[in-house]
């Protein structure tokens, strides 16, 4: 057995050194002979892992560090995440039954100003579920599937574009919750993609306190067109840091594709509790023909009316993301309030992220 | 730069470069329901068999054709059996295409015998990606076989062959892309999923 693994080793390191590039020095054929078998354990682990997974499986190791500067006051902030993104379709001889997506994040803060409320403060570290559900699809050809767990409010641009983890984010600001638990059906149908759902209204952790819900949902064009768009609602009690908030929004969502550009424009009206609010995006988007490198501007303008006359507010956002290696992506972002209102203080912000996936 | 932190950069970079995979949440994959409907009409179950895309397979199809898979098509991939009445019917499988514009990726169906049945865009940033462009496609690929493909290109595989090219004077970058798709698309089918394929026959 011993000579065996001695054997597979020395093999495993001679493969390995004859596929890397030639090595400089004796220092360097060194190094290359001595991670030999700690790519092996890798290979293995994975492979063991795969195999304890079972088939039909995808899963990664998602780490993430982001720091946030606000020029006018000084303030830095970090934030860093460590999670795994796990995907398993199962199936029967008669076809695919459902897809369990599970995304637990462990997200660490550090002098973090108004962090989401299920933390204790700017300097906590907490469990976050970004997506964790099953999808059941075995009931009609993907026309009508149920989903179960905690996954994307659907609502918006966000239906149809991942930003999970990601600077780039649209409005979810504006409803003050991005993914939340509870049921929904969702398909696709010739003409249109549709999802409909039942939520707890509490976000990230189950929560009764107040009894929040939301039902929301969107109807739309087929996501595989240059044009696509569509129209969706959000009604419901959102919990946030100082109770529920009763919410009403109505939405029309844009996305046009033409060679490397990409043009988004969402479009949402309704109320908090009693404050009239409108709420638009605009984004110009650019990428290169390898889709390495995503260059983007946002405008956003918000439009409150708590008493009798409309507040008016704008954001800019300029971004790069650069993927230089399959597994690590490099991405900026600047932020910028233009005009202030005073329910939304939203500083000025310089933020980078490094996130590797492997 | 020390030995230490050299050190430590080579194991990282070793860990890394021993798992292939795309960047990108698998949250955000999506089965190609359209495409099977549209592939493959009427009522249509299907099943999805992931297999792992290796720099190994992308070396053998490199021995079938003069040109390969691209880095982002190493890692994870879905093979969908399409089911008739509970009896397999054929395959789709999606690949992504290096475009000037950006990935194109265009959903094949395939039959039993690794013929073509159809392609489908899934994503063509082009305004060329026509449904009429669709439709010639279909009608100069379905039903052929990898050899018969194989013989629409040049021997370098840089071209295709004047017939087609004053065939598709119009959108021949796009008739180019798509040939030397389906020719990967047999090619990779075959060989990483050898082992299910020969199961079902």
């Amino acid at each position: 057995m011993l000579k065996r693994i001695l054997i597979l080793y020395i093999g495993y390191a001679t493969l390995l050194a004859t596929r890397c590039k030639p090595a400089k020095s004796p220092f360097s054929a060194l190094i290359l002979l001595s991670t030999a078998p700690l790519v092996f354990y890798t290979k293995t682990t994975y492979a063991a892992l795969d195999w304890g997974l079972g088939l039909n499986s995808r899963w990664a190791i998602d780490i993430s560090s982001k720091a946030s500067w606000d020029p006018d006051t000084h303030h830095s902030a970090m934030a860093h995440a460590f999670g795994l993104d796990f995907h398993k379709v199962f199936s029967s001889e008669s076809g695919d039954i459902g897809t369990l997506v599970f995304q637990p994040y462990l997200v660490s803060l550090n002098n973090v100003p108004n962090p989401p409320f299920f933390f204790d403060d700017g300097n906590d570290t907490e469990l976050t579920w970004r997506i964790a559900n099953f999808n059941y699809t075995a009931l009609s050809e993907g026309e009508f599937n149920i989903r179960a767990g905690h996954f994307e409010i659907p609502f918006g641009l966000e239906q149809n574009i991942d930003t999970n983890g990601a600077l780039r984010q649209y409005t979810f600001s504006d409803r003050g919750i991005k993914a939340d638990w509870g049921i929904s059906v969702n398909g696709v149908l010739p003409a249109l993609d549709y999802e409909i759902a039942l939520t707890r209204g509490s976000g990230n952790e189950i929560e009764n306190q107040e009894n929040p819900y939301i039902i929301s949902g969107r109807i739309g064009s087929p996501s595989y067109k240059n044009l696509v768009s569509g129209f969706s609602w959000l009604y419901g009690d959102v919990l946030g840091a100082v109770g529920v908030t009763r919410l009403k929004r109505a939405a029309v969502d844009v996305a046009y594709y033409y060679h490397n550009w990409e043009f988004l424009m969402e479009l949402s009206g309704g109320k908090n509790e009693h404050t009239d609010t409108l709420n638009s995006l605009i984004e110009v988007s650019w990428r290169n023909a390898l889709e390495d490198l995503h260059l983007y501007i946002q405008w956003r303008h918000l439009q409150l009316k708590p008493e009798s006359r409309w507040e008016a507010g704008d954001d800019i956002a300029a971004g790069v993301r650069w993927l230089p290696m399959p597994y690590l992506e490099i991405s900026t972002q600047y932020e910028k309030q233009v005009d202030l209102i005073k329910q939304q203080q939203n500083p000025t912000r310089l933020t980078l992220q490094f996130r590797l996936r492997i | 730069m020390n030995k230490a932190t050299y050190l430590i950069c080579r194991v990282i970079i070793v860990m890394l470069a021993s798992n292939n995979m795309a960047f990108g949440a698998y949250c955000s994959l999506r089965d190609p329901i359209a495409a099977i409907k549209t592939l493959y009409q009427g009522s249509n179950q299907y099943r999805s068999i992931v297999a792992a895309i290796t720099d190994e397979n992308k070396n053998s199809v490199k021995e079938r054709l003069p040109f390969t898979l691209h880095r982002s098509e190493i890692g994870k991939h879905t093979l969908y059996l399409v089911l008739e009445n509970n009896k397999p019917h054929g395959f789709v499988h999606a690949r992504s295409e290096l475009a000037e514009w950006g990935l194109i990726e265009i959903a094949w169906g395939m039959n039993f015998d690794m013929t073509i049945n159809g392609l489908f865009f899934q994503r063509c940033r082009s305004p060329k990606c026509s449904r009429e462009l669709t439709d010639r496609l279909n009608v100069l690929l379905k039903s052929r076989s990898f050899s018969e493909i194989r013989k629409m290109l040049t021997k370098n595989g840089a071209e295709t062959t004047a017939h087609i090219a004053s065939d598709f004077a119009k959108s021949g970058d796009l008739a180019l892309l798509a040939i030397r798709s389906a020719l990967k698309t047999i090619a990779i089918t075959e060989i990483a999923w050898k082992k299910e394929i020969t199961e079902l026959k």
